[in-house]
């Protein structure tokens, strides 16, 4: 179980960029999962099912907040202190990229390229075509690509 | 930005760890939850055995039945002290006496009171209804 908190933790953290938001999205996910009570058949469709409902929560969640605190500090100062290692800095203005994508976007990118989910999985999870997943995919990665290169990290 | 370098940042936040005090945060949230869940389950299903044994408490006890004033018994009359007989008083109670068909016929015949006088010859008789 371990496995599924870190992983649902990391998925709401890189789709909300919030702690707290991430912290709470994980504990209704794992409270949704104790109330379904019936086990599932593979260690898979656990993970699937579990995906599902933290990416639906943090979905409703960016639906109803303004962009998170956390993440507007990091664009206005971290990613200005030029001091900062490089890589720290690319890290920063991508996970600032990631916030300004459209949430549909930001969480097909998170579960493929983060969490490394099957394209047909992450199809699944979101309840759309494979072909609707890799266009949305396609589109988040050159909008970041295009922030990094801007930033010239 | 190259597609490798993309993909070592994408990797980098995969492999980030995730703070152990937001783990334990989580985990406590959802045993707090589960607690809070399972007394909320508790107080229900105390309040819906209480109600079950107060709705079978009421159906299964036999009924009480319902007292209807009776009208008050009729006060014994006594024969007034002055025509009081010797002995124990006796209530008087009320008889319904059926006159049969016999009866009336007795009734309906002359009363006749004879009176013999002291010469054998002269004898009185009273004839009345």
């Amino acid at each position: 179980m371990r496995v599924h908190e870190t992983r649902i933790m990391r998925t709401g953290l890189r789709i909300l960029g919030n702690r707290a938001d991430a912290e709470d999205v994980a504990q209704e996910t794992f409270l949704r999962l104790h109330r379904r009570g019936t086990q599932f058949e593979t260690e898979a469709a656990l993970a699937a099912w579990l995906y599902r409902v933290a990416v639906n929560l943090c979905l409703d969640r960016t639906r109803a907040r303004k962009p998170s605190a956390e993440l507007r500090d990091l664009k206005s100062t971290t990613i200005s202190v030029e001091s900062a290692a490089i890589q720290q800095q690319a890290r920063d203005i991508l996970l600032a990229a990631l916030e300004e994508l459209p949430a549909r976007e930001r969480a097909a990118v998170v579960l493929r390229e983060i969490e490394g989910l099957e394209t047909r999985e992450v199809a699944e999870i979101l309840g759309v075509a494979e072909a609707t997943v890799r266009s949305q995919i396609s589109k988040a990665v050159s909008k970041l690509r295009a922030r990094l290169s801007r930033e010239e990290v | 930005m190259s597609d490798e370098s993309l993909r070592e940042l994408f990797r980098e936040l995969h492999d980030e760890p995730v703070g152990a005090d937001s783990l334990a945060r989580v985990r406590a949230g959802v045993r707090r939850g589960i607690a809070s869940r399972r007394k909320r389950w508790f107080a229900f299903l105390a309040f819906a055995t209480a109600a079950v044994t107060f709705i079978a408490a009421f159906a299964f006890t036999p009924q009480q039945r319902t007292v209807t004033p009776r009208p008050p018994s009729p006060v014994p009359v006594t024969v007034p002290a002055i025509l009081e007989q010797p002995g124990a008083p006796e209530a008087v109670r009320p008889r319904m006496t059926t006159i049969t068909r016999r009866k009336k016929r007795e009734l309906e015949k002359p009363v006749l009171i004879r009176i013999e006088t002291a010469d054998p010859e002269v004898v009185i008789l009273l004839v009345g209804n």
